[in-house]
């Protein structure tokens, strides 16, 4: 089931709620939430819930060896315990690529939804479990409910076991906590449903188009699709987890203003660069000696996590290289810089990125970046078609992307006019109501003839 | 800050909350509808459970369709979704521009594989007979009134595919060209703002066009008793976008000199004595008011003196056409190559046909999939 579904949103939300809610202990909140998580995963694919179950299984059962041994076969435990992990996802996601490269063919199956999440997820429990910051779980049913609960199995955040640990013996749905959470909630929906699924038509739109103009636009719907889509299930995931009383960690902090890509990185997809950052950079030695080693692994591991692909791969070396070049090169004159030039040259650099990121491959993404410099045919009317009919779309995305919007808010609040609430509230309730109205549009398909 | 935000929050919060419950509920309670004549398609039910169903997730891809299908409101929802959009500047929604005051449909690809097929079969059933054969594509709303799409609109090049298309006719086959008449009117209401087809005042400049081509005289406007039978038509376009407050006007044009004449619909089996089904204005799709739609065949006989008849093999554009063609023929039958699956050589015969016209409309003829099978009879295969 997806966040931004009707079903979701109508149902199976409200419902879930109800049920934890009435329900007396927090141990049967947690079997309500996990049994409703299960259910929640099994909408996408019923079999693979057998798979969730299994890991689940395997990194309980792991916890616990972990704590009653010592010494060497402790740490062949936790070596294996983290190698079969790792085993299950490189099945589901890199067997094809690597058959791939020696010119085999691959398997047709789907890739399990979130199997990436639950996967990091659940090696941030070992690891925290290894490195004595947390006790093992012995409770079965809330490492089944870290691993597994709905707020946050298909997309993130990563949430980390030593910040939830604390919350699954208590979390308090309180009254405050439930309001920020639907708030964010209904910002998150806004985003994806109005903004991201728009985007994503001017992207797909501008497939073919072979102007300069045109270049830009397509890259830059797809930087702000990409964002929507993203900051916005992550706003909704961790509204949804507000919700039942879990608080996570935010997860996108205005990343496309940032002043540097070592700036963009603390900004975009946070807890997958914390994660990165404990587990692997961290134990190979951080800063303190092999760091541009350390830096090439931890970003050539960042770009093969998002796809198992050579394009997913270059996209984060690129960032490595970048982030080397900024640490021994620019960083010196970048500081000197006005702030906006740093934006901007974080911003350009970041589009450029995302070209490689969108494409499917290596060559495909060469060629866009020969047409955002073919000075030969700048516009075509084409371009002018899609930008004509999307000026308010990039405008209002753009804005909203940015700290400007937040900053007006801000100073609305502190100058306080007179119907800042009613104001606001109505703009939220509006925003919520076309949202539901983009996702019907969505479901909707009209067919010239009887279609029974 | 923090504390003004909070705020709002709390007083959003149990607004959402009433919204979302109380939908909730009346989704549950409220009945399913079957079908959505907006959409034109039947809506999905609440599925049937069973383990299969279960286990390959059948289940639960059709509740998520069943939910948003039945989903309270949908249809308001969905031009809520196109006023935000039109206000938003947008220009087209899938393949349908929002024009200046219409809404226009883009021109559709060329099936090539399919085109050559079609045309060869077209060819060998013409110069099989030694009946005259015409052929009219109609061009749509796209190419005669482009000047009201969206500025640096790019669609297809809709005159090179109907000149291609001609230029693949045999040369025995008389090609009834009416886009420069079309043209010359374009500022006219030739095409329905709401609807891929063209009015009956198109088909009646078309018709002007095609009645000099086969000999059939001059003909004008004063011929005709023009009766305004339905100013709300809201259009297969309309459907398409979800479109709110445009509406079209549907006018019949009845000719002064009709004799009286019998409809047989030879797939239903239902006689009429009238070529305009009342009870259409009734449905979504107005334009089966011509015809009462598309079927595989019907036959027109007249109670005149002429002595044609015509075999008429077409889409949905003739619907209106068939109007202006009844003074002039003793018989006409009308195949719809879609729906009919007979030997139409036979028909040839036994009507004593004296003319063919084949009727198309550009997007539908580049996309025609059916005509070849219908025409090659069964003894060539």
């Amino acid at each position: 089931m997806v966040f931004n579904s009707l079903i979701f949103i109508f149902c199976f939300l409200p419902i879930t709620w109800i049920l934890t809610r009435i329900v007396p202990t927090t141990f049967l909140k947690n079997l309500v939430l996990f049994i409703f998580s299960l259910l929640f995963y099994s909408w996408n694919d019923p079999f693979y819930v057998l798979l969730l179950l299994i890991s689940i299984a395997w990194n309980y059962l792991t916890g616990l060896e972990l704590e009653k041994e010592t010494g060497k076969t402790r740490k062949i435990v936790f070596w294996s315990a983290i190698a079969f992990n790792l085993f299950i996802l490189g099945a589901f996601k890199y067997t094809n690529f690597l058959l791939g490269i020696f010119g085999l063919e691959g398997f047709d199956f789907a890739l399990p939804v979130g199997l990436s999440f639950f996967t990091f997820s659940a090696i941030s429990y070992l690891a925290d479990v290894y490195k004595n910051d947390v006790p093992a779980q012995k409770n079965p049913l809330s490492l089944g409910l870290y691993i597994a609960f709905f707020g946050k199995i298909s997309s993130g955040p990563i949430a980390f076991y030593r910040d939830m640990e604390p919350q699954f013996q208590n979390h308090p749905m309180n009254f405050t906590l439930f309001c920020e959470g639907l708030i964010l909630f209904t910002k998150g929906l806004i985003k994806k449903a109005l903004f991201a699924d728009s985007f994503a038509l001017v992207f797909s739109s501008l497939a073919t188009n072979t102007s300069m103009a045109g270049a830009w636009l397509y890259a830059l719907s797809y930087m702000m699709q990409i964002y929507f889509d993203f900051s916005g299930y992550s706003d909704m995931a961790i509204g949804v987890s507000n919700m039942f009383g879990f608080k996570l960690k935010i997860n996108f902090d205005h990343p496309y203003s940032a002043k540097s890509i070592q700036d963009f990185w603390r900004r975009w997809h946070i807890s997958l660069s914390t994660w990165f950052r404990d587990y692997v950079y961290i134990p190979l030695g951080g800063n303190r000696h092999d760091y541009v080693r350390n830096i090439l692994i931890v970003w050539f591991l960042t770009g093969l996590w998002h796809g198992a692909n050579w394009t997913f791969i270059l996209w984060g070396l690129y960032y490595g290289g970048l982030i080397l070049l900024e640490k021994f090169v620019l960083s010196a004159y970048l500081d000197k810089l006005p702030m906006a030039i740093r934006r901007i040259y974080t911003f350009v650099l970041v589009l450029f990125g995302w070209v490689f990121f969108f494409s499917d491959s290596i060559l495909s993404a060469f060629g866009t970046f020969g047409h955002m410099f073919n000075f030969m045919n700048i516009c075509d009317s084409q371009a002018l078609f899609v930008l004509v009919g999307h000026i308010p779309l990039f405008v209002l995305g753009f804005l909203l992307t940015g700290e400007l919007f937040d900053k007006v808010e801000q100073f609305c609040f502190q100058k306080g006019f007179r119907y800042d609430k009613i104001v606001y509230t109505s703009l939220y309730l509006i925003g919520f109501l076309i949202s539901v109205a983009f996702v019907v549009g969505s479901t909707y398909q009209s067919f010239l003839y009887f279609a029974f | 800050m923090k504390k003004s935000k909070g705020s709002i929050a709390k007083m959003l919060s149990p607004i959402l909350v009433v919204v979302i419950v109380i939908t909730g509920i009346v989704n549950l309670i409220l009945p399913d509808r079957s079908t959505s004549p907006m959409e034109n398609r039947s809506l999905q039910a609440f599925p049937s459970m069973n383990w299969n169903s279960f286990q390959n997730g059948d289940v639960f891809r059709e509740l998520n369709s069943w939910y948003s299908d039945q989903f309270l409101g949908r249809e308001k929802l969905i031009q809520l979704k196109y006023l935000v959009n039109k206000m938003a500047g947008t220009n087209k929604i899938d393949d349908v521009f929002l024009g200046k005051g219409t809404l226009i449909e883009d021109v559709s690809s060329v099936n090539q594989e399919q085109k050559e097929r079609n045309l060869q079969a077209i060819n060998a059933f013409c110069t099989s007979y030694e009946i005259p054969s015409y052929f009219m594509i109609t061009p749509n709303a796209v190419s005669v009134q482009s000047d009201r799409l969206p500025a640096f609109s790019t669609p297809l090049d809709q005159n090179q595919q109907i000149d291609e298309y001609y230029d693949g006719l045999d040369s025995s086959i008389q090609r009834i060209d009416v886009r420069s008449t079309l043209e010359e009117h374009k500022d006219e209401y030739l095409y329905y703002k709401t609807d891929h087809h063209w009015t009956s005042l198109g088909a009646f400049y078309s018709f002007q066009a095609m009645a000099s081509a086969m000999g059939l005289g001059d003909v004008s406007k004063e011929d005709y008793d023009i009766y305004p039978v339905s100013d709300d038509f809201e259009g297969t376009l309309a459907g398409k976008t979800g479109s709110v407050f445009l509406k079209d006007q549907i006018d019949i044009y009845v000719p002064k000199n009709n004799s009286e004449y019998i409809v047989s619909d030879l797939t239903n089996v239902t006689t009429s004595r009238s070529i305009y089904s009342r009870e259409a204005l009734d449905t979504r799709d107005q334009y089966t008011v011509f015809m009462g739609g598309n079927a595989g065949r019907i036959t027109i006989e007249m109670d005149n003196d002429s002595s044609r008849h015509l075999l008429l093999i077409k889409d949905s554009y003739a619907n209106a056409m068939i109007q202006f063609l009844i003074p002039y023929y003793r018989t006409i039958d009308i195949i719809d190559p879609r729906y009919y699956f007979e030997d139409v050589s036979r028909l040839v015969n036994s009507q004593m046909i004296t003319d063919i016209l084949f009727l198309y409309n550009s997007n539908t003829l580049m996309q025609d999939t059916s005509i070849a099978d219908c025409l090659v009879m069964p003894t060539q295969e």
